[in-house]
């Protein structure tokens, strides 16, 4: 029985009078992917906000490994091992890959104020990083800025998976990718799976919904509509689900 | 099909083993961050090569380099502090009046009778002072820095004007005297304790986690925020650092001048930003270099000494750096994004 | 035997530097003056340039990259030290910022002559420097002149508006406090507004005066330490017929006082200033006695001899008072050998 990564019971967000979420309730089993569809303005964001610290929910709570945490802020929610590869991926352009990757955790030796850039150590355990999850970079001592757009996403992937994570929230890792590197990613997804990682998938693409996920939260205006086991559905039922032209059962 | 992927990673492999020196070296002269870089040591080094044929027997004598040297370690000081606040994609238009209004408070210190030391600390403290006024508006409330340092121009350069009453005050002494005038190895005291601050600032830009950091808020801020870098404090400690070195400047141009002059208006301002962009150092954020300006202020330096020993009209000089400027600034600019 | 003869071989040229005579025609002059944004130090510079070209000689003449750049213009002399140059002439942008330069200049056993604006003595010791000869004009007693004449046009009683310079400078200095006593000396009873600082700015000084007459409308009159803050003062709201003088004559004040918006300018010879600096710098690369200091001449140019300062063009143009409407010393002229 895998365990349940990360649960959320009952997430509650307004924004002034606007209630982005009314009482939401998902849950995501390690060493699986776990995808939340819905339109525009169905609350995938900010729920996902909400999870990663962004937002600090009005309501509810999110259990890691069954404990129930609180956090504030980003940094607070990456400590209980959630971690974000977002849209705009955030990685900087100028800096190397190994830079990248060693963002604000950078390795130093040394004591007190002198204390130097370790930068052997960090290009060294950027590449076993990478290695781990089989993505291929020439060099991890290049600029950033000369990477395709996939394997930005993969260097962006494998941080979000090299730092002892739980949970991997990725919202449309593919959108701006060709036909070959989506493959690559998606690869590199099967495999982060494969090493205990929950990913939580915010996709519009449902052909990638079904290929990937394990299981389906469908949202729509701040509510979960149905929870089900990709398995268990297809592209029309999901839309009509979206819709509002069906309504699913809750979450198995 | 793990067994197809293998091999394809394998050959790859193969393929990047096999032209990676080749490769390297064209990669090196293709990425335009290596030009940049050296764009300005080859113009440097051009200058000098041309006033040394048009007139070997002036310009390349050592009591003319040591001329260059002296000139340039009050300016190299200052792009420091520039580079830093640039790195950022920021700017610090106030440079210059934080330094007149250092000078004021050394002045004030040292006329009322302040052992020498804790003048030269009180006019860093001035200058730290406006800097850290300059990050916390610029930073906390969000305030464009080229509005908030031009601000910081005027409310600097007013209170000095305050403080000194108008008036200059004369500083002689012999210790500072030595360090402006003299020299070890032919190289000036004033060059020496320049490049220290070159030296230390390179290390922390290239060495630290604070360097790294700063050129991540300057490279992308958003990216940086969310990897949990906070904006603010980079941002404050840039400002304070840019401010910090030009209330120290403020120390040697006193011993330069022998007054602590409160209307003291110099080109440093503009040199510092002409070097920084010669230097290098991308206006955009992200992209930075210490040595790229060092070379670039000593580059304009000896371009304003050349033209000097020439003879040539103070108004062409003028023209002169200004073309240079836009020569070097556009040369590197065609190999950015 | 050979040591010694080099030995005093040696000690004769380092202590001969500046004692082997030199003819015209090898002479050496360079010069740095303020800013050349000002009409007032062409003036000197074309002072030094025809005069050293009339005895055969090319002096290099540099400015400061601004009229208040010190560390600049401290930069360019130190660049003309290093240079076999005889004598130098330097204009002072503070009393204090070139003394520096003047002592290494000095230690070179080089001659430096300062005219126009003084260097400050104590400062100039600290540095070790040492000036032969000091050309310039008495601006307390220019300013004096300028007090004294302003009570005789405007009457007892008046209120005066003052416009100083750059803050702390000397020559502004001395302009305005001679003005104040030649004032009072006149008119014990004259009241004064200001100093106020326009920086030697014509826009500066404009709006100064426009703020000054705002909260003191019973301003009569107006002094401004330079012609180029007379000029901004004589487009100021209000300025009506009130009564305006400046220093130094320049083209533009001359044309104002001809046309009646300034009622008089100071004028200064900066021509004969650059002229004297020049022979100054012959007599001492002659080996020759310099005097010491020489004032310079001033005239009050005012409605009653404007055409006829106006009548004295120079060469170029540009500073039309080349030499004063009246008769001068020149103590250095008459020491220069053929």
């Amino acid at each position: 029985m895998k365990q349940v990564a990360i649960e959320c019971n009952d997430i509650r967000k307004s924004f002034g009078s606007v209630e982005a979420l009314r009482g939401v309730s998902i849950k995501a089993v390690a060493g699986e992917v776990t995808a939340i569809v819905g339109d525009n303005g169905a609350g995938k964001s900010t729920l996902i906000k909400c999870i990663s610290g962004v937002y600090d929910a009005d309501d509810g709570e999110i259990k890691i490994n069954g404990e129930v945490v609180k956090f504030v802020n980003p940094e607070e929610s990456r400590s209980f091992g959630i971690e974000t590869v977002y849209q705009t991926l955030g990685l900087i352009e100028d800096l190397t890959i190994w830079q990248n990757l060693f963002l604000n955790r950078e390795l130093t030796k040394g004591v007190g104020p002198a204390r130097l850039l370790d930068k052997r150590k960090m290009r060294d355990r950027s590449e076993e990083m990478l290695k781990n999850l089989d993505v291929y970079i020439p060099s991890v001592k290049a600029r950033t800025r000369g990477l395709s757009g996939g394997q930005r996403q993969a260097v962006a992937i494998c941080r979000a998976a090299g730092w002892g994570s739980k949970v991997v929230i990725m919202d449309e890792p593919t959108a701006a990718l060709g036909v070959k590197e989506t493959a690559k990613v998606e690869e590199l997804i099967k495999r982060m799976k494969a090493k205990g990682l929950a990913i939580l998938l915010i996709s519009h693409n449902f052909d990638q919904v079904l290929r990937l996920a394990d299981h389906i939260w469908v949202m729509r205006q701040g509510s979960v509509m149905a929870g089900m086991r990709a398995n268990e559905t297809d592209g029309d039922h999901l839309v009509s689900l979206i819709t509002g032209a069906a309504t699913g059962g809750k979450s198995k | 099909m793990s067994v197809n992927r293998n091999n394809e990673t394998a050959s790859a492999e193969a393929e990047a083993v096999s032209k990676s020196a080749k490769s390297r070296i064209q990669e090196t002269f293709r990425d335009p961050f290596f030009w940049s870089k050296w764009l300005v040591v080859v113009a440097f080094l051009l200058i000098v090569l041309v006033f040394g044929l048009l007139s070997p027997e002036a310009f390349l004598t050592t009591y003319n380099l040591n001329n260059i040297l002296v000139a340039s370690a009050i300016p190299a000081i200052i792009v420091v502090g520039q580079t830093f606040t640039v790195a950022t994609a920021g700017i610090d238009l106030s440079v210059s009046s934080i330094m007149t209004f250092g000078a004021v408070c050394f002045g004030l210190a040292f006329t009322n009778g302040w052992p020498l030391y804790q003048c030269i600390i009180f006019s860093t403290l001035a200058g730290f002072v406006c800097g850290i006024a300059n990050g916390l508006i610029i930073a906390k409330r969000e305030v464009n820095d080229f509005i908030v340092t031009l601000g910081m121009l005027s409310v600097a350069a007013g209170a000095a004007l305050v403080l000194s009453d108008g008036k200059p005050r004369q500083i002689i002494d012999e210790r500072l005297a030595n360090v402006a005038i003299n020299e070890f190895t032919h190289i000036p005291y004033l060059m020496f304790i320049a490049f220290a601050i070159v030296l230390v600032a390179h290390f922390v830009l290239f060495h630290t986690r604070f360097g790294t950091h700063l050129l991540a808020v300057g490279g992308d801020p958003d990216a940086a925020r969310a990897m949990g870098i906070s904006i603010v404090k980079i941002k404050v400690l840039v400002y304070a650092i840019s401010g910090s070195l030009a209330g120290f400047a403020a120390v040697l141009t006193v011993s330069r001048i022998g007054a602590a002059e409160p209307a003291a208006n110099t080109s440093i301002l503009l040199n510092s930003v002409a070097a920084v962009v010669l230097g290098g150092v991308s206006l955009f954020g992200g992209r930075a270099t210490i040595f790229g300006p060092f070379v670039a202020t000593l580059l304009l330096q000896a371009l304003s000494n050349g033209l000097t020993i020439l003879g040539v009209a103070s108004y062409y000089q003028y023209i002169a750096v200004g073309v240079v400027v836009i020569i070097s600034a556009s040369l590197v600019r065609t190999s950015n994004k | 035997m050979t040591s010694a003869v080099a030995l005093v071989f040696a000690a004769a040229t380092s202590s001969a530097v500046n004692a082997a005579p030199k003819k015209l025609k090898d002479i050496r002059i360079a010069a740095v003056v303020k800013g050349l944004d000002n009409p007032f130090f062409i003036g000197i510079k074309e002072g030094i340039e025809e005069t050293a070209l009339k005895y055969g000689i090319k002096a290099n003449v540099q400015a400061a990259p601004g009229l208040n750049d010190d560390i600049g213009q401290a930069n360019k002399l130190d660049s003309l030290a290093g240079q076999k140059y005889d004598c130098y002439i330097v204009i002072p942008i503070s009393s204090n910022n070139l003394s520096q330069a003047v002592g290494k200049i000095t230690k070179r056993g080089k001659t430096v002559i300062n005219i126009d604006s003084p260097i400050d003595a104590a400062s100039l010791k600290a540095a070790g420097g040492k000036v032969t000869s000091f050309a310039g004009t008495d601006n307390f007693a220019a300013g004096k002149a300028g007090g004294k004449d302003m009570i005789a046009k405007i009457g007892t009683g008046k209120t005066i508006g003052l416009i100083a310079g750059l803050a702390g400078n000397v020559t502004s200095n001395a302009r305005i406090d001679g003005f104040k006593a030649g004032a009072l000396e006149a008119d014990p009873t004259v009241k004064f507004v200001g100093p106020e600082n326009a920086d030697w700015d014509t826009t500066k000084a404009l709006e100064k005066a426009n703020a000054m007459l705002l909260a003191n409308s019973n301003i009569a009159a107006f002094f401004a330490a330079n012609d180029q803050m007379a000029q901004g003062i004589s487009k100021a709201t209000g300025i009506g017929t009130k009564k305006i003088y400046g220093v130094d004559g320049i083209a533009d004040a001359l044309s104002l006082v001809k046309s009646g918006k300034v009622t008089a300018t100071i004028s200064q010879y900066p021509y004969v200033m650059g002229q004297m600096g020049v022979q100054a710098c012959i007599i001492a690369a002659q080996g020759g006695k310099v005097p010491a200091s020489t004032i310079t001449p001033y005239y009050i140019i005012d409605s009653s001899n404007i055409d006829q300062a106006l009548t004295n063009k120079s060469t170029r143009g540009y500073f039309p008072n080349q030499l004063p409407p009246g008769k001068y010393s020149n103590p250095y002229a008459s020491k220069i050998k053929k």
